[in-house]
């Protein structure tokens, strides 16, 4: 397992946990188009985690926060709780934006947050951001 | 409640009870020790007259029974609430029985008579102090006669009688003059004593008064907390609404100007120009709704109170050329627009909240973008010792005085005309004044018609080592410390009610 912090958007391991599926197209596509190679996208918490045993690392978790059965949050203990992630980001990718909304993704340890609609000039950069161990809190 | 009064018959029968009480007291000492005195006086007088061969020995056995019963018939009834009738008929017994003891042992300048005097002051004592003159003349008639049947009542007698008469006259008299003085004092002490039950009284009143305002409190205390909580619900019921309607329209959103960004970027394949243009069109106009609905939810919040600021030393720099950069995708199309930036040399240390002031930023040059068609829009900073000035300048229609106060309240477009050309919630400006008022800083605007406008937002400036000058938590009323003081002021001015009636009576309160 190699840090991730120095990871460029190109080499970087990362899935995105969606259920809805324009959300997902809408992440791969950006991401795809800012270069990225390695970008994935699984419609829950239980299928990315799978899925995400047969790549060789993971960077970075984009993890919608409302989902059907178990939760961005839920997803957050999962992966924290698991060793093989301990330098992974995990980002939340929600329309959930009311301050409320932010305030608990800090509190439960989220390493950014990033609002919906997301925002193309700036998601990739974001992304980057994040990588490069740069905190990202864009709710707007 | 009763005024206090001047004595009155109340007063009147309370000291009467006192006298008659220590009159009984006075009565039931005094009667046993004289009544003992004279029998064994008059026994041990019988027995030297029986020695001395039993001539007149009645007058002696007459004094002692005399004595014995008139001591034991005024003490029983003292005993039994009649203590005037009682001492009256003790003095009298022993007033009868000095007579007797007169008309057998008087002589010229005898020291007997004087023995009236002892029976006058004990009636003033027992009996009151008037009944003591009738003792007096009841005596000295006795005395006269008594001093008639010893057979010596000559005229230099009578005169030489008149010294003991005189004597226990003045003696009744000095009787009545103390009594008179002590009850003034019985008196005055008993209006005091009632004064002092009525403060006691009127206390009780009070401090009932204190515990029934009490209760209302607490019950009015329940009352509001009910209407807190049903509030609470309320704004949680809100909150989970605007929750929901933010996320049902960003959800969509997010689809909307993303797929038409990837469309126009090529992501699907080539697109000609119009559709490059169209998909332009949808993606800004997605983006514009996006703007008016975080307008929405931003007012929502701060009118509810939830609206929070997260403080952090910042980069004001970064923030302004953020904010510029987004002032540039606004005016793509107005080339006659100029962009002006004057930056200080050293930028100061703000502790903002960088999102927020990017937004006011934002929302500052994005008025000015708006509103200018020709000329320049320029974003100066300048720094001072305690804050920091930014000024937005543009060269656009400009705000007539008269809206200067106007524009930043909620729901208001200066021009109705211009309003209906170009589309905005009319929120932008009071959200600003809001987020810069929150920063404990200060935004005001100097402009007019066709002169163009400049605003001018101050900020406080930290030091490293300050202390963040606001709170980092929402601004919320708390409707319990309100009651809180409301039940503290009513506590006050009771405490200060009882202070007042306690320096009435110059007592501590806490002593009742």
């Amino acid at each position: 397992m190699t840090a991730s912090a120095s990871t460029s958007l190109q080499d970087a391991y990362i899935i995105i946990v969606e259920d809805d599926t324009n959300a997902q197209l809408v992440a791969l596509d950006l991401l795809r188009m800012s270069g990225a190679r390695n970008c994935f996208a699984r419609k829950s918490a239980a299928s990315a985690l799978v899925f995400a045993q047969s790549l060789p690392r993971l960077d970075l978790f984009l993890v919608d926060i409302n989902m059907p059965g178990q939760s961005g949050y839920d997803m957050l203990t999962l992966i924290r709780q698991n060793g093989r992630y301990q330098n992974s980001k995990v980002v939340a990718v929600t329309a959930a934006t009311l301050q409320a909304d932010v305030d608990k993704a800090r509190a439960r340890g989220f390493d950014g947050f990033i609002s919906k609609p997301l925002k193309m000039g700036e998601f990739a950069r974001q992304v980057q951001d994040i990588l490069d161990d740069k905190s990202v809190w864009d709710w707007r | 409640m009763a005024q206090p009064t001047s004595p009155t018959y109340n007063d009147h029968i309370m000291s009467q009870t006192y006298a008659n009480e220590l009159r009984a007291d006075s009565g039931a000492i005094i009667i046993p020790i004289v009544t003992g005195t004279v029998v064994f006086l008059s026994m041990l007088t019988l027995v030297l007259v029986f020695f001395d061969g039993l001539a007149n020995m009645w007058p002696y056995l007459a004094i002692a029974v005399l004595s014995a019963i008139s001591g034991r018939s005024g003490y029983k009834l003292t005993r039994q609430g009649e203590q005037y009738w009682g001492s009256t008929l003790f003095v009298v017994g022993h007033v009868l029985a000095l007579g007797l003891l007169l008309s057998q042992l008087w002589q010229p300048g005898s020291p007997l008579p004087y023995l009236g005097g002892i029976l006058i002051i004990i009636t003033s004592m027992t009996a009151g102090p008037r009944t003591s003159f009738f003792i007096w003349g009841l005596s000295s008639l006795l005395t006269i006669v008594a001093v008639g049947i010893t057979g010596q009542l000559t005229a230099n007698n009578f005169l030489g009688l008149m010294v003991p008469i005189g004597v226990n006259l003045l003696l009744a008299t000095a009787a009545l003059l103390s009594a008179m003085e002590w009850q003034t004092a019985v008196d005055s002490v008993s209006l005091l004593h009632r004064r002092a039950q009525q403060r006691r009284d009127e206390l009780f009143l009070i401090q009932e008064e204190v515990t029934l305002a009490n209760k209302k409190l607490q019950s009015l205390n329940k009352e509001l907390d009910a209407a807190r909580q049903a509030a609470e619900n309320e704004r949680d019921l809100r909150t989970r609404f605007m929750h929901n309607v933010s996320h049902e329209l960003r959800t969509p959103l997010n689809a909307i100007v993303n797929f038409a960004h990837i469309m126009r970027e090529g992501g699907c394949g080539p697109v000609t120009g119009r559709q490059h243009d169209y998909l332009g069109r949808i993606e800004s106009s997605g983006w514009h709704l996006l703007g008016v609905l975080n307008d929405l939810l931003d007012m929502a919040q701060i009118q509810s109170g939830e609206f929070k600021l997260f403080l952090e030393p910042s980069n004001l720099h970064a923030i302004c050329e953020e904010a510029m950069t987004s002032l540039r995708g606004l005016i793509l199309d107005k080339e006659d627009v100029e962009l002006i930036r004057e930056y200080p040399s050293e930028w100061p240390t703000v502790y903002i909240d960088e999102m927020r002031i990017k937004q006011a930023l934002i929302n500052m040059l994005g008025n000015s973008a708006k509103y200018t068609e020709v000329g320049h829009i320029a974003l100066r900073v300048r720094p001072y010792p305690d804050e920091v000035e930014i000024i937005i300048e543009d060269t656009g229609v400009g705000i007539s005085p008269e809206y200067h106060d106007v524009i930043f309240q909620e729901f208001r477009q200066v021009d109705e005309k211009a309003a209906r050309r170009r589309v905005g919630t009319g929120l932008g400006l009071p959200i600003t004044r809001h987020l810069i008022e929150r920063h404990q800083g200060h935004i005001t605007v100097d402009s007019d018609v066709g002169k163009g406008t400049r605003f001018i937002i101050c900020l406080p400036v930290l030091d490293n080592g300050d202390v963040p000058p606001v709170e980092e938590t929402a601004v919320e009323s708390d409707p319990n410390s309100a009651v809180e003081l409301e039940a503290n002021a009513a506590n006050g001015k009771m405490e200060a009610v009882m202070g007042k009636v306690a320096n009435q009576m110059s007592l501590p309160v806490n002593a009742l």
